[in-house]
This record gives structure tokens, sequence and C-alpha cells, in this order.
């Protein structure tokens, strides 16, 4: 940085630091970019990093590029399934299944697709993330119903774990909402929060 | 039920750098504790010590109520996972899983031999990967392997030193869940040291926080969480705003 170049090229600056050293320093970075009007060409693993720092972000997969694109859309429009799993933690859950008449279904998962199928039907994979579903009583229709797997605690939130059907799916809920392993509970999922991919190539419909 | 480890007074220094400074810590029989810690905390060294790889300068280390501050590390059965997955890269997954338990004194049978790898390989979801070489395993695969050879010997707890933090963000999310699933299905003590919080936080029961070789704070994720008793504590915990 000291030489003050035209262009910073950075190749996982921050891979092999404690955690806040890692926040720290990446701020620093991102500030110093900022004052100085650096072009920055950053790479990194750790898709958490990159939503932070980036203006906008190049998703690679084996060798080529899949998706570029500012980290919002990235996160709510991931161009494939790839970019679907690998960009927020956890990914986007994702439960392979058909549609038929605008309807999803997979192995006990049936949930009303109409508006993002608009009119298609066949194999896919259906992408939802954590925040996307909630827990809701066995009387509000659509939810769906479950065991819970796992509860993890992560200080501000709970990722909760739930066995649907075939299906494994990461529900994000409050950090005071907790769930015992075993419990019954219904999951239902936001309309606006599902994304389609097709089975064979991944990329979104 | 008595401790499966009971930690009182340890202090330790390397030359003039004092690492342990006083630690008391109990591990209770089916506990998982984690101790959550900045790189030069000490926490390696605080395991070492419970392995017997490193003699105290003063304390004691008890495991299952008996002293074995002075006992070599083969009779304390303890495993230890390290943060470099040290298998032998020649030998097949299989070889390397049975090596731990062919030790001389170790009166196994080959059957017996074959028995416990096969459970190992099935709980740790490697059983297809029994007769590659070792070198030819992802990184996840390899930690997969670590930690089967520490768990084919059924130690009776289990150390983890920072098991997942040479692999990618994903993978460590995925092995996380693993470990914690694993441990409840096995019922075994474990001590697991780290400096990533989302780890000490989720797969907890309690969390001992290590600052300059003394435990500021313990307790359960949710109370250290909702109380850290210093703004480092905080800080070390992602709360941002705290302090």
């Amino acid at each position: 940085m000291i030489r003050r170049p035209r262009l910073w090229l950075m190749d996982e600056p921050l891979g092999t630091l404690d955690a806040d050293q890692r926040q720290q320093l990446g701020s620093f970075i991102k500030q110093q970019q900022q004052l100085h009007r650096v072009t920055t060409l950053f790479v990194t693993h750790d898709q958490d990093e990159a939503m932070h720092l980036a203006d906008r972000i190049v998703v690679m997969e084996a060798g080529r590029v899949v998706q570029i694109g500012t980290p919002a859309e990235v996160y709510d429009q991931p161009a494939n399934r790839f970019c679907a799993h690998f960009v927020g933690s956890p990914g986007m859950n994702l439960l392979r299944g058909a549609i038929a008449d605008g309807v999803f279904r997979s192995g006990g998962v049936v949930l009303p697709v109409s508006s993002q199928a608009a009119g298609r039907s066949g194999a896919v994979e259906l992408g939802v993330r954590p925040e996307h579903l909630r827990f809701t009583t066995a009387a509000d229709a659509g939810g769906l119903p479950g065991t819970v797997i796992l509860d993890e605690f992560l200080g501000d939130i709970r990722l909760v774990h739930v066995q649907i059907g075939a299906a494994r799916l990461v529900v994000r809920a409050a950090a005071s909402q907790r769930h015992a392993p075993g419990a019954l509970v219904h999951v239902a999922c936001a309309a606006a929060g599902i994304r389609l991919f097709d089975a064979q190539t991944g990329i979104r419909w | 039920m008595v401790n499966a480890v009971q930690l009182q007074g340890l202090r330790h220094a390397f030359g003039h750098n004092e690492v342990l400074r006083g630690i008391d810590l109990e591990v209770g029989a089916d506990e998982l504790v984690v101790i959550l810690g900045a790189t030069g905390a000490g926490k390696t060294t605080l395991l070492r010590t419970i392995a017997g790889l490193v003699t105290p300068d003063h304390g004691r280390v008890l495991l299952r109520g008996s002293d074995h501050t002075h006992s070599p590390p083969a009779a304390r059965d303890v495993a230890l996972v390290f943060q470099n997955f040290s298998l032998y890269p020649g030998w097949s997954v299989r070889r390397n899983l049975s090596f731990p338990l062919q030790a001389p004194g170790r009166a196994l049978s080959p059957a017996a031999i074959e028995e416990r790898v096969a459970w190992a390989a099935q709980l740790l979801r490697i059983s297809e990967l029994l007769d590659k070489p070792a070198e030819r395993l992802s990184g996840g695969q390899m930690q997969r392997v670590a930690i089967g050879r520490a768990l084919v010997r059924r130690p009776q707890v289990f150390l983890f030193d920072e098991p997942l933090t040479n692999l990618d963000a994903k993978l460590r999310e995925a092995l996380r869940l693993e470990l914690v699933i694993l441990r409840r299905e096995l019922a075994i003590p474990m001590l697991y040291v780290t400096h990533d919080r989302a780890e000490a936080l989720s797969m907890a029961d309690r969390i001992a926080v290590l600052k300059d070789g003394r435990i500021r704070q313990i307790g359960t994720p949710e109370a250290v969480w909702a109380e850290p008793a210093t703004p480092s504590i905080a800080r070390l915990l992602g709360k941002q705003a705290a302090g």
C-alpha cells in the first residue's frame, strides 16, 4: 500500500488472521481504498469478506466467471445454484423437486410457486434463504411440518436445522427462540424469497 | 458424576514468557467446553498439558478424578485432533485409521480393529474412501480421517485444537454441524479450542474465554453473549456496539 500504486491486487491477505483481526484489517483496507481511490482486485474464498468489502463481486467456479454484480445482487439474485449456495452463511437452502401447475413438490414439501414458475414446469431446484423461512403454528395454512435436528446459537440469531420429509432446511430464528432437538415444528416459507434453478444446468429460471 | 477433566492452578512458562497463569477448569462427564481466545492466549499449551505433551510448572491435571499431571500421553486415554491434519500420505485411509489400534500393548484382534475402523468410518461418512490413499483426499475428507483416527481409540476425552481453521468457510460450517451431531451420538466429553466465535457459540455447552493465560469468563453461550465480562470479550464475540 505504501508504494501508492494505481492498482492493488490482493490475494487472500486476511486468510490466516483471527476473526476479529480479520474484520479490523478488512475495514482498514476498505477505508484506505476509498480514501486513496485505488482500483482494487481482491481475491478471497470467504464470501463474508467479499460481501463486506466489495463494490462488485465476481463469483468464479471451476475457472469460469459465473456472476458479476453488487453484493446485494449476488445475494438476492444468484445467477445459478453454485452462487446461491456459496454466498451467504449458511448458503441458500436448496431442494430438488418438480413443478407442475404452479406447485413445487419434493418428498413432503409442497409449495405454491406460480408467480416464480410463470407457467413453466419440470424438474427444478428450489432455493430459499434461512431468513425467508420462519416458524409458525400447525393452524397456519401452508406451514410445513418437520422435526428439529439442531439448534445453533450464534449470539444475535439462531440457525435451526429442521428435517422436513426428505429435506433438511436451515431456518433463521430469533436468538430468544430456543428449539430442542426432536421438537415438532411448522415452517412457513415467504413466497418472495423463493428462487428456482434449472435441475440440469443449475441456472436460475 | 466425576469430572472428565479437572485443572487446578495450572501455570506454565516458556523461558520468561508465562503462557498459563493459573488455570482452574472442569469439564463434566458429557460436556463440550469450548476455549475461546485470540492467537497467543495460551489455548494450545493448555490442551497440550492435558494431553501430556507439556508438563506444567505448577498445578494439577486430573482425569476422571485421578492425578495425571506427570503421566505419559499414552497412559491418559485422551485423543488430540490438531489443526494440521497429520495423516500418513502414502497410506490408505483404512491403514491410517487402523494404525492407532496396532500400537504394542493394545490387545485388539484384527477382526476387532476392522470393526472399529468400519464404525468410525460410518460415523464420519468416509466408508467409501477407505481404500483411497490419504494424499488424494480433499481437505475436508482429510480432517474427517484425522478425527476418525482419534475416534477409533474410543478415548475418554476428546481434545480439539482448532480442527476446522485450515478449511474453507463452507466446509467449516458443514463440519461444525457434523461434530455437534457426532458428539451427541457418542456422548464423549470434549474440550474444543478455537478463535472462531461462531464455532464457540454454536457448539459449546460452556464457553471459557482465555486471555493472556487466564480464564476471564466462563458460562453458557447465551450467558456469555448476554453479559460479556469485559469490552474485549464483547469484541471477541463480535458484539460491535458493546463496550
